[in-house]
């Protein structure tokens, strides 16, 4: 009998998946979640497990078309976005700020790990978030007293990222800290719906959490290498 | 790039893209791909190809000017 390939099977997976997609709406609720996440874990699952024995190409075939596909969900969302507010005339939902953002977040992460290594990254990240918040605390309340002591956490973590370079890993358990301290603070002070709340906790805390274990990951790996 | 495996496998064998492939750890479609140099292999697939051809990797892959 003809062995079936691992692309095969990924095909006929994927196929599976939208197949219950579309016969969802004559499911239970409870059904259709359980069935897509065990149709949705065993590949992830395959994506963090070793992977020695798999075909280069069908590896290159899969992140290409993940890519690809990305972009596609990228537009589409753009699109839900100016559909809806040509309909309604108000500004979209949060819950579309968060499809849009959170993967794109995630993407640039992941890249800038990759291309530049933990500390490099690790430094840029910081710098980038501590930018970008720094401005947004300006542009909400100008250069007043309350302008600069919603801007100091990010004054903080761009001296931190700064400072790095010569310490990486005091800094990076400080990014951590800094990290589970934005948690706390977004979950208990700022009142806002579950969707808000992911797209804050993407935005900061975790930026700021990959950062300060990237800066401590390669403190460690240099110390090993000395 | 363009390649010489077809005309590796035919000297070494003759060897069927499907034996050069279970060797090799990879499908049938990449050597297929390889072959028809629509996909470049990592430095590791082309060494386990060169060393299952016998031969060299500069022996199976060439540069070409405008590469």
């Amino acid at each position: 009998m003809k062995k079936i390939s691992s692309s095969m099977l990924k095909s006929l997976w994927l196929f599976a998946v939208v197949l219950v997609i579309m016969i969802s709406s004559g499911l239970p609720i409870w059904l259709l979640v359980t069935v897509l996440i065990l149709l949705l874990a065993l590949p992830l699952l395959r994506e963090i497990t070793h992977r020695s024995d798999a075909d280069e190409r069908q590896i290159y075939i899969s992140h290409y078309s993940s890519h690809l596909a990305l972009y596609v969900f990228v537009a589409l969302i753009l699109f839900v976005m100016i559909h809806d507010y040509q309909l309604s005339g108000t500004q979209p939902d949060v819950k579309f700020y968060m499809l849009l953002l959170v993967p794109l977040v995630i993407k640039f992460i992941i890249s800038l790990l990759q291309n530049y290594g933990a500390g490099t990254a690790g430094r840029w990240i910081g710098y980038f978030f501590a930018s970008v918040w720094l401005l947004f605390a300006l542009l909400d309340h100008g250069f007043s007293l309350m302008g600069v002591i919603q801007a100091l956490p990010f004054i903080v973590l761009f001296a931190l990222a700064w400072y790095s370079k010569k310490q990486p890993l005091i800094c990076g358990i400080l990014y951590i800290v800094l990290a589970l301290v934005g948690l706390f603070f977004f979950k208990g002070w700022i009142k806002m719906g579950i969707y808000g709340l992911i797209l804050m906790y993407t935005l900061v805390p975790l930026p700021v959490f990959i950062s300060g274990t990237a800066l401590v990951f390669s403190s460690i790996k240099k110390e090993e290498l000395q | 790039m363009r390649n010489t495996l077809k005309r590796q496998r035919a000297i070494i064998g003759p060897m069927t893209q499907q034996e050069l492939a279970e060797r090799a750890g990879v499908t049938r479609q990449t050597i297929i791909a390889i072959e028809k140099g629509s996909f470049n292999p990592s430095v590791k697939l082309a060494l386990k190809l060169a060393k299952i051809l016998k031969t060299t990797v500069e022996e199976l892959f060439i540069l070409e000017s405008r590469d």
